[in-house]
């Protein structure tokens, strides 16, 4: 009923209790305000 | 206005003259991503976790210091079994407020229950085992997999969702509607669940027909559909199927049932008229009947009519033969009543001739014995029995030498009973027929007062 394989490819794995640190530490914590603030310092610059 | 950035008082808005930023723009910003909270909230407490996880992550994602999105976001990944991922949202949580901060709580209490978290990561092993199987073909293996992974955490969600898939893979819609159903047990709302089920209800795997213009989700499914519009179709279906087949009936089944009934009506009026004529000319079965029973019952009158008749006559010979007998005993009142009832025509001369003799030798007796019984009766006052005998008498002889007082007496008793015109008759006899007798005088005097009466 349903193409299982390309239904397959919308799962992603899930993340185990020891990877969290590393995906902690790896995570950037930017947001939108930083985002924002990044573009109204450049403007402010030229 | 306070910048959200460094924290100073900017009056009227504007650059922030600490750090820069646009103080206006910032809280533009903030004021969105507290919307996506609220939306997240309000999505959490109807049980839509995947919903709210949707919104709790745009809303980290515009402001990232919102712990208390944070928080509740883990609790939302905990909620459909991500629990690494919940763990991961409290700890950075707790990294950006430490003071007053339930996420703190929340961790204490997972690490408490060291088996518990076990078993919940052996779900996820088990999940991200099963999803690497899938990918090489050993779909046995790993739905083996995913089956004990459900079992150790029954939360978990998108274990559900791939079962799903795969039954669904398989066409077995049964499997498949019970483990989306799990799912969305868990997760209210889940769009891939419910995407799932929408494909066994239509039968159809056309992932262009799902409607994408309303609030997609961040996988791309449709995440407003209810179960009512998976149902629909069907009682839908059931309903129209049940149309169409009472318009057949009415089309094909009555018409004919009508012509059927209509036949049986006019078959049933001309048996009618039939019986009425054959009732009429005596043709009928019940008409031919009565007449033979008829006839059958003329037969055995007749038949009776001549049986009596035969006993009649044995019973006459025997009366004949008695009243020899009672003669030649001296009973002469006995013989005279039995010779009184033979009918000559059952006799044959030489009997009517011994008939007559055997009369003229008891009568006589028979009769002056009957007159003293009637007699004594009248005296008695026994009026009716006195009368009885006495006509008897007369009947034996009127002309013996008793006779001119059995009619005097018969004389008496008509004039008790009224009947003076009997009266009058019985005592002219006495007078015509009797000059002699020792009642001549009263007799003629009681007729002459009858005459004057009359």
């Amino acid at each position: 009923m349903i193409n299982f394989k390309e239904e397959i490819k919308k799962y992603e794995p899930i993340l185990e209790i020891s990877e969290i640190e590393d995906s902690i530490h790896s995570t950037e914590l930017k947001d939108i305000m930083d985002m924002l603030n990044h573009i109204t310092k450049k403007i402010d610059k030229k | 206005m306070i910048c959200h950035n460094c924290g100073l008082d900017v009056p009227n808005g504007g650059i922030c003259p600490s750090c820069g930023a646009d103080t206006v723009l910032m809280e533009k910003a903030r004021n969105a991503s507290l919307r996506q909270y609220n939306k997240g909230v309000a999505l959490a407490k109807e049980d839509d976790y995947s919903g709210a996880i949707a919104c709790l992550n745009r809303c980290i994602l515009i402001d990232k210091s919102n712990y208390v999105a944070r928080n509740l976001l883990g609790i939302a990944y905990y909620q459909v079994g991500m629990v690494s991922d919940a763990l991961k949202q409290w700890v950075i949580s707790a990294s950006i407020r430490s003071k007053n901060n339930p996420a703190e709580k929340y961790i204490a209490s997972l690490q408490k229950n060291a088996r518990l978290l076990d078993k919940y990561n052996d779900a996820i092993s088990m999940y991200n085992n099963a999803l690497k199987q899938f990918k090489q073909g050993s779909n046995d293996l790993a739905i083996i997999q995913l089956k004990k992974a459900v079992n150790l955490s029954p939360n978990f969600v998108e274990a559900y969702n791939l079962i799903t898939a795969y039954y669904l893979s398989i066409n077995d819609k049964f499997n498949a509607k019970k483990y989306a159903a799990m799912a969305l047990k868990c997760d209210k709302r889940n769009s891939r669940a419910m995407y799932y089920l929408s494909v066994i209800a239509s039968g159809s795997a056309d992932f262009a027909s799902s409607d994408k213009n309303k609030n997609d989700s961040s996988d791309g499914y449709n995440s407003k559909k209810s179960l009512r519009d998976i149902i629909k179709p069907e009682v839908a279906t059931f309903f129209i199927g049940a149309v169409i087949t009472a318009a057949l009936f009415a089309v094909f089944v009555v018409p004919s049932y009508i012509d059927t009934q209509n036949a049986k009506i006019t078959n049933l009026e001309r048996r009618v008229e039939e019986l009425l004529d054959e009732n009429e000319n005596g043709t009928s079965a019940f008409a031919l009947k009565y007449a033979k029973l008829e006839e059958e019952n003329a037969a055995l009158k007749e038949e009776n009519a001549y049986y009596k008749n035969e006993d009649g006559v044995r019973q006459q010979k025997t009366d004949y033969q008695l009243s020899e007998g009672y003669i030649l005993a001296g009973r002469y009142e006995e013989a005279a009543e039995l010779l009184s009832g033979l009918d000559s025509a059952n006799f044959t001369e030489e009997e009517n001739a011994n008939i007559q003799t055997m009369k003229d030798s008891c009568y006589v007796p028979a009769a002056e014995a009957v007159y003293e019984k009637g007699s004594e009766a009248f005296s008695s006052g026994d009026i009716a029995g006195a009368k009885e005998l006495l006509l008897k008498s007369l009947i034996y002889t009127e002309t013996a030498d008793f006779s001119d007082d059995v009619l005097y007496i018969l004389g008496q008793i008509s004039e008790a009973e009224g009947d003076n015109a009997q009266a009058t008759e019985y005592y002219g006899r006495v007078v015509n027929e009797f000059s002699s007798s020792n009642v001549y005088s009263q007799s003629e005097s009681r007729l002459q007062e009858l005459l004057v009466q009359n």
